[in-house]
């Protein structure tokens, strides 16, 4: 970052072709929408790029970006209220399918499934999963880039998990009915 | 021994990744005595390991549209965030409002006026199915039958 705010756009390639794809994905699995996540990633590069002058190297510039990433996606969620991304219709099928998982995996696949789960999710406990288990960040790093406590981002995992739990606990192996 | 609660805590931090060597040997000792925990281990890392089945999205953007981006707002353009996802959907939200708004405006002030209805009486009715054609007969019915109604409002 230090090269780019001295003017070096190689630099600033380099750091795009390394974290962009990861700052789409914590977008997406945050939004669920895949233009939307590319939107945003693209906006928290503008940023960067706009903040270079004033950059200081004070933390990893993933975690300084990916909060960037975050805060977007909050702020985005947040005016277009679209943190409850499922339809009711959507929930409706959901429930039914529960019962019956056979007749899901005619209808669907289990890629949907889960991507729906995860929707489903309250935005805080979507972002600290997009985070640790799907960019495989410590603990320590995602609770720095969501601006919480060790504990805090321990307990949102914890629920995350318990609510995907109830929610695949049909189309997932070593689970009783 | 470490109690069902407490494992259930390193558990959860299991799944991650995230237990020290103490940790893991305190839940490995707890769970070879409990098989509800360890029944909840699996079950907690069978789900985790289904979310792997939502692929990550590979991007169809590079760093030449970041560069447009960042000439645009060189220009003075408003951001991404703010010139396209939102607003972009709230435009065309905005132009089919505004397209609505026209329609029915247009439609009211192009609406050719209501003729007024000719007033109805007995005796053109009478005429009227006098006149003996099998459309005057229905209009004469019609005629008839609205005249008795006026006749009948009339009298109240």
């Amino acid at each position: 970052m230090l090269a780019v705010a001295k003017g070096d756009d190689h630099a600033y390639r380099l750091i795009f072709d390394r974290y962009y794809p990861r700052a789409v994905n914590i977008a997406y699995r945050t939004l669920g929408d895949a233009v939307v996540a590319e939107d945003v990633a693209m906006e928290a590069f503008l940023r960067v790029y706009q903040a270079r002058l004033r950059y200081r190297p004070s933390a990893k510039f993933s975690t300084y970006l990916y909060r960037i990433v975050v805060n977007l996606c909050l702020n985005y969620a947040k005016r277009v209220r679209m943190l409850t991304t499922l339809s009711a219709e959507d929930c409706k099928l959901l429930a039914s399918d529960h019962h019956d998982p056979a007749k899901c995996a005619e209808r669907r696949e289990l890629g949907g499934i889960v991507r729906e789960a995860v929707l489903r999710l309250p935005p805080n406990q979507r972002l600290a999963l997009a985070l640790v288990r799907y960019e495989n960040l410590s603990y320590e790093s995602a609770a720095e880039v969501m601006g919480v406590s060790v504990k805090a981002l321990e307990s949102l995992l914890h629920r995350a998990k318990q609510n995907l739990r109830k929610s695949l606990k049909s189309y997932v192996q070593n689970e009783d009915g | 021994m470490i109690r069902c609660r407490d494992a259930q805590q390193l558990i959860m931090r299991c799944v991650d990744g995230a237990l020290n060597e103490e940790e893991v040997a305190r839940l490995e000792s707890h769970m070879a005595a409990c098989a509800a925990c360890r029944h909840e281990l699996e079950a907690i890392q069978a789900t985790m390991d289904a979310l792997d089945q939502w692929e990550s999205h590979q991007p169809m953007r590079g760093f030449g549209d970041l560069r447009e981006l960042v000439l645009m707002s060189q220009q003075g353009t408003t951001s991404l965030c703010a010139q396209t996802y939102p607003s972009s959907r709230w435009l065309v939200a905005g132009f089919a409002a505004l397209s609505l708004l026209v329609g029915v405006v247009a439609g009211v002030m192009t609406a050719p006026s209501t003729p007024d209805r000719p007033e109805v009486t007995e005796m053109a009715a009478i005429q009227a199915i006098d006149a003996g054609s099998f459309e005057n007969l229905v209009d004469g019915s019609l005629a008839y039958s609205l005249a008795e109604r006026t006749d009948e409002g009339g009298s109240k």
